[in-house]
């Protein structure tokens, strides 16, 4: 049974048999979110691997009431930023046209392996990637994510609007190759 | 975190990823357990890294210090040796020899001008006094003296005397032999250089730090109104300056002094003070409403008082040493606080933010250390009149005593304890510069800045080298 205070406890200790009991437990968790910031496997272990440095030397300063998923997850949330934020300085995210889209009320992901997200996510542009997975799968605000990359709300909407058009193209493509995989059979 | 304006399509991909999970490789753990190993070897690596470069350049700073000192006093020979001159005031111009030779080379020089005087003087211009060349003091001699009637004087290869002037004077500067000009104002010390032709004209007048320099010329100076060199073309030289070099060794009756001394000063652990990254990441994490600049900061300084005994020894005219016994306190605020930036990145914020900014929730721990200080300092006199000047570099050996810990958070005591883990004895390396007046016969004042740094931690384990710059004012009761 996974004990999160006596985990904590013997993290801080520097036990490491806490410590790998601890990344038994939330390393699925954090690959998941890793995968989604970078571009490869390896990338997002990289991710993983730094973020559990950094979770080990700050379990000090961790505060018992704060949800300790959250904690983990804006650690590798940041961390994969930071691995990503040269990629995001050097190809400098500039205004697209803000395209509204509208979704059809049908429309689901239900259909799609969880792999076929992860690699329409990871085939977008590093900033679209990025502002993507912090606006629609973590749910920050424009405003929070332009705080957050050091960009204006602006490029953080139009940045989005992209990676939705784009996202939409793939998942449509998708559907139509899946539809005629189906037919042919 | 806000969804609630989300769509189909953003609550689609956050359904998709709500408990997504995938299994990593089984090497990663491998990985992180490798680094979690090694970077706590490269930390001890890095501290005793950052010990050797410590003691290496403390070492190599009381070396230079002693190197420097060494060469100015041997260079200005200020504290052990004097020279004095005869005859050496004429007309307001007041000249010091300054010659190292020895009185075997004097003696010898002495002889060969005795058996060569009056051969040549005279005979051009205005030049009246053998004894000009009798009496000087010449480092190197080679040639001949008065045996040449075209020249005045002696020959010589190179430098022939130094001299200092004194005070402010009209001198003349001969640049050829039909030629010469003043200097205005002489402020410094002169080097004079003779010429190569047989010594009738001093060709190159330089001021300079080791005084006037004379080479296959003579040197004659009169009242520093005018033409005051022996050189035959200028016959309206007046004088001649006839000085006799002595070289009289003046040794210090100081051998031994005590005295007590009282001394304060600031102290800084620099190796604490800044922001933690590690644990601003923490931070940053724990508060959803600061997003990810959320920092944490901690500093660390202070002040440091002593009150001591010291003994001190004469080793040589200029190398003497100290020791000592003194009691010493340390006190220290350390202030460790969050702080939550927006809109500026950890980068920005880590450059721009000062502990007063958009503190969040700090605390501030007030430590006192106690030591029992035992110094030991080598020193180097660079003047040893009635005003000194010496360097002192060496090691404070601190024997700790006890230690108090109060923590206050939003101004009320949080809690006391007394156990710090303080290393029992810490090595505190230094210079010291000490400025001395001596004011009775047996009594000295001092004054001495200086500057300390542990070469060992303070505390076990910290990791810390914090550093002191203090001041001491001592009174010295000198055995004579």
């Amino acid at each position: 049974m996974f004990k999160v205070k006596d985990i904590i406890n013997g993290c801080k200790k520097g036990d490491r048999k806490c410590q790998k009991e601890l990344y038994d437990h939330y390393a699925p968790f954090m690959l998941s979110v890793s995968r989604r910031y970078t571009k490869s496997i390896g990338e997002a272990e990289d991710v993983v691997q730094d973020s559990f440095i950094k979770i080990f030397k700050s379990l000090d300063t961790f505060r018992g009431d704060t949800n300790l998923d959250f904690w983990i997850r804006r650690i590798v949330i940041n961390t994969a930023l930071n691995s990503q934020r040269s990629k995001l300085y050097l190809f400098p995210m500039v205004d697209v046209e803000d395209v509204k889209l509208y979704t059809d009320e049908k429309f689901t992901l239900k259909d799609f392996h969880l792999e076929d997200l992860y690699k329409m996510i990871q085939e977008l542009p590093t900033g679209c990637q990025v502002i993507f997975n912090l606006y629609a799968v973590e749910g920050y605000s424009h405003k929070e994510v332009a705080e957050m990359l050091e960009i204006s709300e602006g490029t953080s909407k139009s940045q989005y609007s992209r990676a939705k058009l784009l996202l939409k193209e793939k998942i449509e493509k998708e559907k139509k190759i899946n539809y005629e995989f189906i037919a042919s059979r | 975190m806000s969804s609630s304006h989300r769509g189909r399509f953003e609550h689609e991909w956050m359904d998709a990823f709500k408990d997504a999970s995938c299994t990593p490789s089984e090497g990663l753990w491998d990985k992180i357990d490798h680094d979690l190993t090694v970077p706590q070897l490269k930390s001890e690596n890095n501290q005793l890294k950052r010990r050797l470069f410590l003691i290496y350049w403390t070492v190599a700073a009381g070396v230079a210090f002693a190197a420097v000192a060494g060469s100015v006093a041997l260079y200005t020979g200020n504290s052990g040796y004097s020279s004095s001159l005869k005859d050496k005031t004429i007309s307001g111009l007041v000249l010091q020899e300054k010659l190292d030779n020895s009185m075997a080379e004097n003696n010898q020089l002495d002889n060969q001008l005795n058996s060569n005087q009056n051969s040549e003087f005279n005979t051009n211009g205005g030049v009246d006094s053998p004894n000009l060349e009798k009496n000087r003091n010449a480092e190197q001699y080679s040639g001949s003296i008065g045996d040449d009637s075209n020249h005045h004087g002696v020959e010589r290869n190179d430098r022939v005397a130094t001299l200092k002037i004194r005070r402010k004077s009209l001198l003349p500067l001969v640049n050829t032999p039909n030629t010469v000009s003043l200097l205005p104002e002489i402020k410094k010390d002169m080097l004079v250089y003779g010429n190569s032709d047989g010594g009738t004209k001093i060709i190159d007048l330089e001021i300079g730090t080791g005084g006037m320099n004379l080479s296959q010329s003579e040197l004659m100076v009169a009242d520093g109104k005018g033409m005051d060199y022996n050189i035959g073309e200028f016959p309206e030289i007046e004088g001649v300056f006839d000085y006799k070099h002595e070289f009289v060794k003046v040794e210090s009756k100081e051998r031994l002094w005590a005295g007590i001394t009282l001394g304060g000063g600031v102290y800084e652990n620099s190796g604490i003070s800044g922001i933690n990254m590690d644990q601003s990441l923490a931070y940053a994490g724990t508060d959803a409403s600061s997003k990810s600049s959320s920092y944490y900061k901690s500093e660390l300084n202070g002040t440091t008082q002593g009150m001591g005994l010291i003994l001190g020894k004469k080793l040589t005219d200029r190398f003497s040493f100290m020791g000592g016994l003194g009691y010493s306190t340390i006190t220290s605020g350390l202030y460790q606080g969050n702080f939550s930036v927006t809109g500026m990145s950890m980068e920005t914020a880590t450059k721009s933010l000062s502990t007063s900014d958009n503190v969040m929730e700090g605390y501030l721990q007030e430590d006192r250390f106690s030591f029992i200080s035992v110094p030991a300092r080598l020193g180097v006199s660079l003047l040893d009149r009635k005003f000194g000047i010496a360097i002192y570099s060496g090691i404070d050996s601190r024997i700790y005593v006890n230690s108090s810990t109060n923590q206050y958070q939003q101004g009320t005591k949080n809690y006391n304890y007394q156990d710090r883990n303080i290393n029992p004895v810490t090595f505190w390396g230094g210079v010291n510069t000490e400025f001395t007046y001596n004011f009775s016969e047996n009594y000295k004042i001092s004054v001495t800045p200086g500057y300390k740094i542990v070469l060992n931690e303070l505390e076990k384990g910290s990791g810390d080298h914090p550093s002191l710059a203090d001041v001491g004012v001592a009174l010295k009761y000198v055995f004579k």
